[in-house]
């Protein structure tokens, strides 16, 4: 970059400007990259073969194997990084491979940045993404193409990781691409199911309405900065007294517009339902545990853009927390096990973007964390029920499952008490987390429908619990006899996603109880440091017994009484369900009914969609048509028809006779020859 | 009066009237006549009715006499140039159609 004025880079990025020398880890961070896109080169390639010819194994191996060697990499880089240990320091580690783009001005690097908040990243991609790969093998053993699914999946964890490793924008939108990509590919992983292909589409499509925001974003931040590097844009970007040629809320929103795509918020957020065509552990990798939480992470990297540019936070806050209560109010009725949790994701979705709206930075990126981790054990979870209960998804036909299969049981049960929020479990602290600073930061309204939500949350999560595993048993007959637990493969990473369920708020997160700084917060402080103080919050002490103890008494209040009444109507262990105050409620009249209706109906969003965009954009698109065809078209027909006609009466004259040119050349000869004459001839 | 003009005609109107009439003849023959070979007569029969008014100027005005006579061996060769390629040329198409009438060659209005 030394196009460049080299005062500002040597002034601002001093620290980088003398690069720590990265040692080992300047090819441990880009073989992470590498390994799963060798995985999917090499199963794509030679994946069909080996299983038709050695069996499912053979197919498996290589990918799971790299999976496997990326996560032990991945945890060698993590600690350090987290750590802010040399070489990362607290500014992160850059390591460049190459440059990319030379042209002029216009330089991109294709390399990697590491810091504390890339680690954190990386923690749940790769933890999850191994424990997925594993389960995977379990759960695709019935199905022919094997190679293929490992093959997606490897290729979405390269996509994953090249998102969350980039040092600049060019790249992570490449990754945000291949993510939608990968996505497209698994959600349509059965693509002979026309439910499945039409989801895997409107994925695809309703992505693309945020990406092309995203991508005008990062022209606005070329334009305004003059480099693609993510760090020295962000410093540029927030440099004081600077003018910018596009101002920053425009450029803030537009990149949010990306992370609303991908993180399904209102109202793009009608695609994460329907993605659940998709195998299960697709569904937890991809539409539970990383991908949707890519919007997230970009606003958390872009933390100094959205700082200087308040009312973009306000924005951010405000779609956050509305599609946290509108998705948790549609989870109330559904009945699909799965859907019930995707709209679950999309209500912890928008309370991460809530937490970043107003200024909780930390505690989005810890419940991004603690999310991960309990929603992949849910989602696995739900497919081991599904598994058990042979491909039946509706929560209708389950009931009375807790003793047949138990492990399943008691490690969804861990997932649901830490998505509640009650304490000790994960959840509770980084939601606990959200709302305090929510309130602390005077969003009021944040906070209170934050807590209505956690309230909602508690309920239909024990509404899943109850009518899946609870009360009397609603499975066909034919299957009920030959319910089985899983196979170990898919009951291993239950428990292993189990323990950080549990363990990793308070691991994490405890500290700040104890009055101490919490472990999360020392290791992104160097990331958010910057944006605390643009925006002037000052770091409080922690009051157990002042106004934090009572917002945490609070938020504990609001997950029991949402947890209890699901326990009330949908039972608990031998408690069976109260059918009839269920029934009254659904088959209730008035305001109830609508809400009930509005709940089971998604609000009508596919319907607004399908008036919006299918029946009046499809009149408007006609009229274009009609338009194009008619004026555009019978405008240059006509001129095309002019020409043809006129060339059509004037080729008569044309006999292809060479005695008629002849007697053309003759009189026009005596024509020349006789007004020649008659013009000299006259009188002078 | 110049010498070479003796025993013959002494009017130079006599001689163009005469290039007229042949130059009539040729042109009369070119585009009335169908066959390709008559075409080509008539066509030397315009060259040479235009040689002999030239001739006839060179004769009867002696400033012009040197420049005629160069110009009437030019349309000579001329001459003889062109009918040797048009008639290899009409050969040529007659062994493809088969017939000397130009008529039949319509090729070009395809």
């Amino acid at each position: 970059m030394h196009f460049l004025p080299s005062l500002i880079l040597a002034t601002e990025t001093g620290s980088q400007a003398v690069a720590a020398d990265p040692g080992m880890y300047g090819i441990l961070i880009p073989l992470i990259a590498l390994l799963p896109i060798l995985g999917f080169a090499f199963t794509a390639l030679f994946g069909r073969r080996l299983q038709a010819k050695l069996g499912r194994w053979a197919a498996e191996i290589v990918p799971v194997g790299l999976i496997i060697a990326v996560w032990v990499i991945a945890m060698v880089v993590v600690f350090p990084a987290l750590g802010h240990a040399e070489p990362f320091g607290e500014k992160g580690l850059d390591v460049k491979l190459w440059t990319w783009i030379p042209a002029g001005n216009f330089t991109v690097d294709l390399g990697f940045h590491v810091d504390a908040l890339t680690a954190a990243l990386l923690i749940v991609v790769t933890t999850i993404g191994m424990l997925v790969h594993i389960y995977s093998i379990g759960y695709m053993a019935h199905d022919k193409s094997t190679w293929r699914f490992f093959a997606y999946l490897n290729l979405f964890m390269f996509s994953m990781l090249i998102l969350v490793l980039a040092n600049n924008w060019l790249l992570v939108f490449g990754g945000w691409e291949l993510v939608g990509l990968s996505s497209y590919s698994l959600i349509g992983f059965w693509y002979h199911k026309r439910s499945a292909a039409l989801a895997a589409k409107k994925a695809f499509i309703v992505n693309r309405v945020g990406d092309v925001g995203f991508a005008l974003g990062i022209m606005a931040i070329f334009v305004n900065t003059g480099t693609m590097n993510i760090q020295e844009s962000l410093a540029r970007l927030t440099e004081p007294g600077a003018a910018f040629t596009i101002p920053l809320t425009i450029v803030a929103l537009l990149v949010f517009c990306g992370a609303m795509g991908k993180s399904a918020q209102f109202p793009l957020h009608v695609w994460l339902p329907d993605a659940m065509e998709g195998p299960t552990p697709v569904s937890a990798l991809i539409h539970a545990a990383t991908m949707v939480n890519a919007g997230v992470y970009l606003v958390a990297r872009a933390n100094p853009l959205f700082a200087s540019a308040q009312e973009a936070m306000v924005v951010v806050a405000a779609i956050g927390i509305f599609t946290a209560i509108l998705a948790a109010s549609i989870a109330f009725t559904q009945t699909d096990i799965k859907r019930v949790l995707a709209f679950s994701t999309l209500s912890q979705l928008g309370y991460m973007f809530a937490a970043l709206g107003v200024g909780a930075w930390t505690a989005a990126i810890f419940h991004l964390m603690t999310h991960g981790f309990f929603k992949g054990l849910l989602f696995l979870g739900s497919g081991s029920v599904i598994h058990a209960v042979h491909d039946e998804q509706d929560m209708n036909r389950m009931g009375a499952l807790w003793r047949k299969i138990p492990i399943t049981h008691l490690t969804m049960l861990i997932g649901t008490i830490a998505i509640a929020g009650i304490p000790v479990f994960a959840g509770f602290f980084s939601k606990d987390e959200i709302l305090g600073e929510a309130f602390k930061n005077q969003f009021y309204w944040v906070w209170a429908i934050g807590l209505v939500v956690a309230v909602m949350t508690a309920f239909y999560m024990w509404r899943l619990m109850g009518k899946t595993f609870y009360g009397t048993s609603r499975v066909d007959p034919a299957v009920e006899p030959k319910i089985h637990e899983s196979a170990w493969q898919m009951t291993l990473p239950l428990i292993l996603l189990a323990i950080p369920s549990m363990l990793l708020g308070l691991v994490l997160g405890g500290g700040t109880f104890l009055g101490q700084e919490s472990l999360i917060g020392g290791w992104l402080k160097p990331v958010f440091e910057q944006s605390e103080e643009i925006m002037g919050r000052a770091a409080e002490p922690f009051q157990l017994f002042g106004i934090d103890g009572f917002l945490v008494v609070l938020s504990v209040a609001a997950a029991l009484a949402g947890l209890l009444s699901g326990i009330y109507l949908f039972g608990i262990f031998r408690r069976p369900v109260q059918q009839d105050k269920v029934d009254a409620i659904s088959n209730a009249n008035g305001a109830t009914k609508f809400l009930y209706r509005a709940s089971l109906n998604k609000w009508w969003f596919d319907e607004l969609n399908d008036l919006l965009f299918i029946r009046l954009g499809g009149r408007l698109a006609a009229f274009l048509w009609w338009f194009d065809r008619t004026i555009v078209d019978g405008t240059v027909n006509a001129i095309g028809g002019v020409t043809r006609d006129a060339g059509g009466g004037l080729r008569r004259i044309q006999t292809g006779r060479v005695q008629n040119y002849a007697l053309g050349i003759a009189i026009g000869l005596i024509v020349m020859a006789g007004s020649f004459l008659v013009i000299v001839g006259q009188p002078r | 009066m110049l010498s070479i003009l003796n025993g013959i005609s002494q009017s130079l109107d006599a001689y163009l009237i005469l290039s007229g009439v042949l130059f009539a003849i040729g042109s009369f023959g070119f585009l009335a006549r169908r066959n390709a070979i008559s075409m080509l007569m008539s066509i030397e029969l315009m060259l040479n009715a235009v040689n002999l008014a030239i001739i006839a100027f060179g004769a009867f005005k002696l400033a012009l006499n040197v420049d005629a006579s160069v110009i009437a061996l030019i349309v000579m060769a001329a001459a003889a140039a062109e009918a040797t390629v048009g008639l290899a040329i009409v050969i040529a198409i007659y062994r493809n159609k088969k017939t000397p009438l130009v008529d039949e060659y319509d090729a070009m209005r395809q």
